[in-house]
């Protein structure tokens, strides 16, 4: 009877303690695949970018798609890490914080261009922690160093534009031929593209194209020109912009912009200025005439 | 009527009219008034220390309440310009003992109506800028220079009327404290009822009268213009003008009769001189003034409606059956229907009744304000990029409905500061009514 009831009292605490366990984990399971249900795969894009006085910076831009609805959802206020060669603390670009679309932009530092100084690749490393969205995710992007120079003359009454692109290489920079270059017109918004549709390095890495005569500039005649070669993927963007006298000088007719409803103070109409001046004299006028009057009866008060 | 008769006249007017100290009745009133603005004072200063961010107003709705209070106020303010000086042109006689409630209400809302616009600014010190900056084109600066004019008008219309009973104060109050008495010597300024002195006043009244009228209408309009010159659902409307004016006439009528009601009721004899007379003439004077009112609404709503054009459409169905159909029907039964109903029977004309009426009238009115202003942000034509949900709605934080109450509580402590120092009645105009010659009686005593 006494082994009867020990053999029960075991195998009843046995089976709470498989039962209890197995809820245990399977809580811990759920909860697990509830986070990774939440969390998403970050779609990371990484560009690189050269602008006109050699200063370099990497653009990141990190978003993903949403399960269910499919949108493309920015991710806003990431923090995420750029490092050079490989992510190791030394290597470190910086730390930023994605925008509310889901961008930041690295200027390059000292490390970078003493990098920069002796090697033609570099590869970059971005780093992305887990957090409440993203499982953690890391992006690589490989870039082969070129440099772009522009020259504008002027020749029998045409003016021209002469781009140079090198490929640097282990023993130096090398022409690089049979590649596109985009000219453009810097306007508000974009630029506005010039030169034709074949714009292509010839094999010494040249390309020379004519300046429209057509151009409006500023006042001056001034116009911005950006020439730029577009590789992405292994070169990044490398830009150059000038500024020449070349355009036709802009007339601003002023008479256009005088005597409207929604002109400046200075500018407003003579008609209205002059019936609100009357309205406001003409009121004005008999207030204070009436207000004199008011000292006149005080004067009649006199005994 | 003999000499003796209208000096025993001019003594009743004065024994019955002249300012009396509170009651505990009075005292209560005006200590709820001052807790009223001393929170409305405190919700400023934090208004004034965090800025406008304490307030419910965002990027889409940026005029809340405070500028439907103003909108309110300056068609309160209209009803001087009706009593005073329609009345008055129109030799109407029974508007005697209601011409100063009239001044004094117009003269206590544009005060506030001004105000209110300066606290609608997060940085009041800003407020010069619009005297040098401001284009001459732009209806803003038309308002501002409308309301200073319209309510100088209004203080030389209160003020001129009020010199004969300066005069009475002056020389027939005295037990009063001294600074009270120089108070009333100074403003008196020197009157004895002359009849070169009364000339004046006839004079300066005539001219006023005649002013204040294409003012007043200018005043109401250029609010509306305020609305009327954008492009936006509900204020897109060549109708805005006279909508905006005639609904003014109508709240301020409703204000005056409130305003009877209660003087008749705080001092004992005031209804001798405001009778059931005057507010069976005022009723029937607000039927009129809704019809007019109905007029304008119908026009208003009635060819958008006919139209449906898009977000018009959206505009008219969210106030007609949509988040705001209860305050507009509110509105429009309850401060327009209603009364043109009850007021044409005569039971409905009597204190009472009347003064109920026009009180639901002036709570409509307000809301009706809050229904112009309000809606219409809440719909751009074209809608904001990346704006946060919240400021896709509004609704007044408690600092918001603070500095509201206490504005309005601020008109109606000037009307009761007034009332406590001055008669609110016209004693020689009432007497001017009743038979009594001024000048000859003046001149009389001068004589003796």
């Amino acid at each position: 009877m006494k082994l009867h009831l020990y053999r029960i009292i075991t195998s009843f605490a046995l089976v709470a303690l498989i039962f209890n366990s197995g809820q245990v984990f399977s809580q811990e399971d759920a909860r697990e695949t509830v986070e990774e249900a939440t969390k998403n795969d970050a779609r990371i894009a990484l560009s690189f970018l050269k602008d006109n006085d050699n200063k370099s910076s990497v653009k990141v831009k990190i978003s993903h798609k949403d399960k269910e609805t499919k949108e493309l959802i920015l991710g806003a206020n990431m923090e995420v890490s750029l490092y050079i060669n490989e992510a190791d603390p030394v290597n470190l670009i910086g730390k930023a914080k994605t925008n509310n679309k889901g961008i930041a932009v690295f200027p390059m530092n000292a490390l970078f261009y003493s990098i920069a100084d002796t090697s033609s690749t570099y590869n970059f490393v971005l780093v992305m922690p887990e957090n409440e969205i993203y499982n953690e995710a890391e992006e690589e992007l490989s870039i082969q160093a070129a440099k772009l120079e522009i020259e504008v003359y002027e020749k029998d009454t045409i003016r021209y534009i002469k781009a140079h692109l090198q490929s640097k290489s282990d023993t130096g920079y090398v022409p690089m031929a049979e590649v596109s270059i985009s000219f453009g017109i810097k306007c508000t918004f974009s630029n506005l593209p010039f030169g034709g549709e074949y714009t292509t390095t010839d094999e010494d890495g040249y390309v020379v194209v004519e300046f429209p005569t057509d151009v409006v500039g500023d006042e001056n005649g001034d116009v911005g020109i950006v020439v730029s070669y577009k590789e992405d993927e292994a070169y990044g963007v490398i830009e150059k912009t000038a500024t020449v006298n070349w355009a036709i000088p802009l007339v601003i007719d002023n008479s256009e912009l005088q005597q409207k409803l929604w002109s400046s103070q200075a500018n407003a109409p003579t008609p209205l200025v002059i019936t609100i001046l009357i309205v406001l004299f003409g009121i004005w006028g008999t207030l204070f005439y009436l207000m004199f009057d008011l000292l006149k009866i005080r004067k009649m008060g006199k005994k | 009527m003999e000499l003796v008769e209208q000096q025993a006249l001019i003594n009743e007017l004065k024994n019955d009219l002249l300012p009396q100290k509170f009651g505990i009745r009075g005292k209560i009133w005006t200590f709820l008034l001052l807790i009223i603005i001393a929170v409305g004072l405190y919700a400023y200063y934090l208004q004034l220390r965090d800025g406008l961010v304490v307030t419910g107003m965002g990027d889409y709705v940026s005029w809340g309440i405070y500028i439907s209070n103003f909108v309110f106020l300056v068609a309160v303010s209209l009803v001087g310009s009706l009593i005073t000086a329609v009345l008055y042109l129109v030799n109407v006689k029974w508007r005697a003992p209601l011409t100063r409630i009239a001044e004094v209400i117009a003269v206590a809302a544009i005060m506030f109506a001004g105000l209110i616009i300066i606290v609608d600014m997060g940085r009041p010190e800003r407020m010069f800028n619009l005297f040098i900056y401001g284009r001459v084109q732009s209806p803003i600066l038309w308002d501002v220079m409308v309301v200073m004019t319209y309510m100088t008008i209004s203080l030389l219309l209160l003020y001129f009327p009020l010199l004969p009973g300066m005069a009475y104060c002056r020389d027939h109050m005295t037990d009063i404290p001294k600074w009270q008495h120089k108070m009333y010597k100074i403003l008196a300024l020197r009157w004895r009822g002359t009849k070169a002195q009364f000339d004046k006043v006839h004079k300066a009244i005539r001219i006023l009268a005649v002013m204040i009228i294409p003012v007043a209408l200018s005043i109401h309009t250029v609010t509306s213009w305020l609305f009327a010159t954008t492009f936006r659902a509900g204020w897109d409307s060549t109708n805005f003008g006279p909508y905006f004016v005639s609904g003014a006439f109508m709240v301020g009528a409703a204000a005056v009769i409130a305003g009877m009601y209660v003087f008749s009721k705080a001092y004992k004899n005031y209804d001798k001189y405001i009778t059931k007379d005057h507010f069976d003439k005022m009723g029937k004077l607000l039927v009129m003034l809704s019809l007019v009112y109905l007029y304008f609404n119908i026009n208003e709503y009635i060819v958008p409606a006919y139209k449906m054009k898009g977000m018009e459409a959206v505009h008219l169905k969210e106030l007609v059956f949509g988040h705001y159909a209860g305050m507009f029907w509110f509105a429009q039964i309850g401060g327009m229907i209603l009364p043109l109903i009850l007021l044409l029977f005569k039971k409905m004309r009597t204190p009472g009744p009347i003064f109920i009426i026009a009180l639901i009238v002036i709570v409509a009115a307000w809301v009706k304000r809050f229904l112009i202003v309000i809606p219409t942000m809440l719909h751009p034509f074209i809608p904001m990029q990346e704006v946060q949900e919240k400021w896709m709605h509004y609704s007044p934080t408690w600092q918001e409905i603070a500095i509201m109450s206490a504005s309005l509580a601020g008109t109606l402590l000037v009307m009761t500061i007034f009332v406590r120092f001055f008669p609110i009645l016209s004693i020689w105009e009432i007497a001017e009514e009743r038979g009594v010659d001024m000048e000859k009686l003046n001149q009389s005593i001068d004589e003796k």
